[in-house]
């Protein structure tokens, strides 16, 4: 599953993502490491950005970008950390 | 620092000591670190393009009991790796201008990630102070942060604050003198006592096992290679310059650059891998130098840790109490974020905007002129009293033009301009727009925020250039300024076209025809070429009022910029091609008649009229208006205008921004451009 299949109010366990070099790091810089846990806040229309809420602040992922993000439902008990 | 004031009361020896204290800012995007520079520094700061990037750095003097300290505002980083511009500029500061103290500002709201970055400047074993800001906004939230066990675990003093209200802010400052107070004394006394305590908890700055394993291998190296001076290896502790190496690959030329001996060290280090010599046994897959890494690309092993441990940190120090109700931000918040309600909201801002740019600009287009008549009159009536036709009489004529044109448009629009980016950049807007804008603009291989230049630039393309700055990445600004400077049209652009297509009975699908296709054509192989960031990722902060402080501090900024640097190289610049022109050299261009009518089927002088949009579009439709064209000729003529080269103001500011090597190719391009147009509707359109 990736983070395009997030609805809006889901809560999500980010995994693995395959990004290029400096956007990995971003999306790492914005506590968005394999394991955490995020809250899905909006989806833009017309395959627009996906805002998250980690941690008290709100990022937005664009669809380009989410597509390469793997997620697990919070529940699914398929979520395996990565500690 | 050698700005000493001479002193009457004879302490000028101590305050010259504490004049060589320098305090860096570090700290995260959005966490209110200028408000605090604001605060500590207030007006007389200095913004300047760090050498080699366009990343701003501001630089003032705290002025301490002690003396002047001089604080560096460096830009917001997540971390303190080496991918961005900012970050290396950080680093640069960091490492190279002898900082005595970092001023760590946190957003209290997110500890954890926050204190990542904190980790990684304990590692640098500068003197430190931290500051957790938003404290306001943490409550709201219901957190409850135990300060005195958070400086227990960190090893450094913590003062809690809220930088908009200006709470937290004199114990700041308590705390700069005395730091300098004791770093004066330090430097007389001889003594090697540190400033402030400066004692982490050891287990926050230790990896696990295999990870240390390998630091000691690297750090063993490191020392035997490069020699030690007070401490450190040239600028780095050998540690911190072993987990750097850890985290970063040859890639990183800056700390190459300093240490030209570490190739030697990383490449020994590689080839004792392949060799099996390095004991791996325990590999962890997250030394960036390693070999075995370019197969998979997990996170780094430091940086898992260090994520870990700040979130530990964060967990330990932090509370959470029920709160009731949601407050006002968050209401608003939610209203703005949800799509269907905060697209139409967002764009009704922006529309407000942009009119404000556009009202200021075109009241300072009437209000200028006006105020500045009794003394361009002066400067007339004195011109007509010189010979006629004398050097003197050319270059006096020509200053009423090179005073009116900074005034009249570029001052009002880098004003307008800077105070409208101010208030979106300080509320949290602008990212807002950048999301909401991201899937339109993402067509053009673009990011979100490159809307608000474009859209500017079809008003006018001055602001347009200088709202750039805005977008994340250098790549981008340059194509939104290529498309700019080049194909859109600005509000003087269209003036004259529909002028011009009215008098001549021009055909407007044709013009705007090529004009939009050009425009798209020239954004697709500029985006291929440069290759924009356009990919997504971005902090969306929360929405606050915009300090009045804050936002005024910016644009007087920008203010004080325009009478140093811009008036004069303008003035003179417009003074120069005003008597380029009304010296009849451009005028030369009209004996190209046989020459421009074959190639464009366009006469010599209207060729003028291309030419002299350099100046000023306004200008054109005189030239143009006053010669006998057909409508096929009007066509051609108007498209060339319109693809030409960029106005003065215009192409002062790509000057400013980006250097003379942008500004040629884009004159070049735009000559080429503008050329090949012509040619190809002279040869596609009937005669």
């Amino acid at each position: 599953m990736t983070l395009l299949d997030a609805r809006p109010g889901d809560t999500i366990i980010i995994e693995e993502s395959h990004l290029g070099r400096s956007a990995q790091r971003r999306l790492w810089d914005l506590g968005l490491l394999p394991g955490t846990q995020a809250k899905v806040i909006s989806a833009h229309p017309f395959k627009g950005p996906i805002v998250l809420e980690v941690d008290n602040t709100r990022v937005a992922i664009g669809r380009g970008l989410a597509r390469r993000i793997q997620i697990t439902k919070h529940g699914d008990g398929s979520h395996a950390s990565c500690r | 620092m050698q700005q000493v004031e001479p002193d009457k009361q004879g302490v000028a020896s101590i305050r010259y000591l504490a004049d060589e204290i320098t305090v860096a800012l570090v700290g995260q995007p959005n966490v209110g670190k200028s408000v605090i520079m604001n605060l500590l520094t207030g007006v007389g700061v200095m913004v300047s393009n760090y050498p080699g990037t366009t990343v701003e750095v501001t630089e003032g003097y705290f002025k301490s009991p002690a003396g002047n300290i001089r604080i560096i505002d460096t830009p917001g980083i997540y971390s303190l790796h080496s991918d961005t511009d900012e970050q290396k500029v950080t680093q640069r500061i960091l490492l190279e201008e002898d900082i005595d103290l970092i001023v760590n500002v946190l957003d209290a709201r997110n500890l954890s990630r926050n204190l990542y970055l904190t980790l990684q400047l304990l590692e640098l074993d500068i003197p430190m102070i931290v500051i957790l800001n938003q404290m306001d906004m943490a409550e709201e939230l219901g957190m409850e942060i135990d300060i005195d066990l958070l400086s227990d675990i960190l090893g450094v003093p913590v003062i809690p604050m809220v930088a908009s209200k200006g709470l937290g802010i004199s114990e700041l400052e308590e705390m700069l003198s005395s730091v300098a107070a004791l770093t004066v004394e330090r430097k007389y006394s001889d003594t090697s006592a540190s400033i402030l305590p400066h004692a982490p908890k050891e287990e926050i700055l230790t990896f696990s096992q295999p990870v240390e394993e390998v630091l000691s291998i690297l750090q063993e190296r490191i020392e035997e290679t490069i020699p030690e001076e007070e401490g450190k290896h040239r600028l780095h502790p050998p540690r911190a310059l072993a987990i750097h190496l850890m985290e970063h690959d040859t890639l990183d030329e800056d700390i190459f650059h300093t240490y030209p001996e570490l190739a030697e060290v990383v490449e020994n280090f590689q080839e004792d891998l392949a060799n099996g010599l390095t004991p791996c046994e325990n590999c962890f897959r997250g030394c960036a130098f390693c070999p075995a890494r370019l197969e998979s690309h997990p996170p780094l092993a430091t940086c898992i840790e260090r994520t870990e441990k700040a979130r530990q940190i964060a967990l330990k120090v932090v509370t959470y109490k029920e709160v009731e109700g949601t407050s006002r931000r968050a209401r608003i918040e939610k209203f703005l974020d949800t799509p269907s309600t905060g697209i139409p909201a967002l764009l009704v801002i922006m529309i407000a905007s942009f009119k404000i740019i556009f009202v200021v600009l075109d009241f300072a287009e009437a209000f200028i002129p006006w105020a500045l008549g009794p003394l361009i009159d002066v400067i007339i009536s004195f011109a007509n009293t010189l010979p006629e036709g004398s050097l003197p009489q050319i270059l006096i004529s020509a200053i009423p033009e090179g005073i009116l044109l900074p005034f009249e448009v570029v001052m009002p629009t880098m004003i307008s301009i800077y105070l409208i980016m101010a208030i979106l950049e300080d509320s949290g807007l602008m990212p807002r727009i950048a999301v909401m804008m991201d899937r339109i603009m993402s067509i053009l291989k673009l990011p979100g925020q490159a809307i608000i230049p474009i859209v500017l630039g079809f008003g006018c393309r001055a602001p347009g250039v200088l709202a750039t700055r805005i977008l994340p990445d250098r790549s981008s600004r340059l194509v939104v300024t290529f498309l700019l400077a080049i194909p859109i049209p600005c509000a003087a652009t269209l003036g004259i076209v529909t002028g011009v297509a009215n008098s001549f009975g021009a055909n407007l699908a044709i013009i705007y025809g090529s004009v939009a296709v050009v425009f798209l054509l020239l954004a697709r192989i500029l985006a291929r070429y440069l290759k924009p960031d356009y990919d997504l990722i971005i902090e969306i902060p929360p929405l606050q009022i915009p300090s009045l402080n804050g936002v005024g501090m910016k644009v007087w900024v920008r203010f004080e910029a325009f009478f140093k640097q811009v008036l004069p190289v303008l003035v003179l610049t417009s003074i120069g091609v005003k008597v380029l022109l009304d010296s009849g050299v451009l005028g030369g261009l009209s004996k190209l008649d046989p020459f421009t009518k074959g190639l464009f089927g366009i006469s010599g002088q209207a060729l003028v009229a291309v030419a002299v949009t350099v100046i000023q579009r306004y200008a054109a439709p005189m030239v143009l208006l006053n010669l006998p064209l057909t409508a096929r000729e009007a066509t051609i003529a108007t498209t060339m205008i319109a693809l030409s080269m960029p106005c003065l103001p215009v192409s002062f500011l790509v000057l400013k921004e980006f250097g003379w090597k942008t500004l040629l190719s884009i004159f070049s391009l735009a000559i080429l451009i503008s050329m090949t147009a012509g040619i190809t509707l002279n040869l596609l359109l009937p005669v």
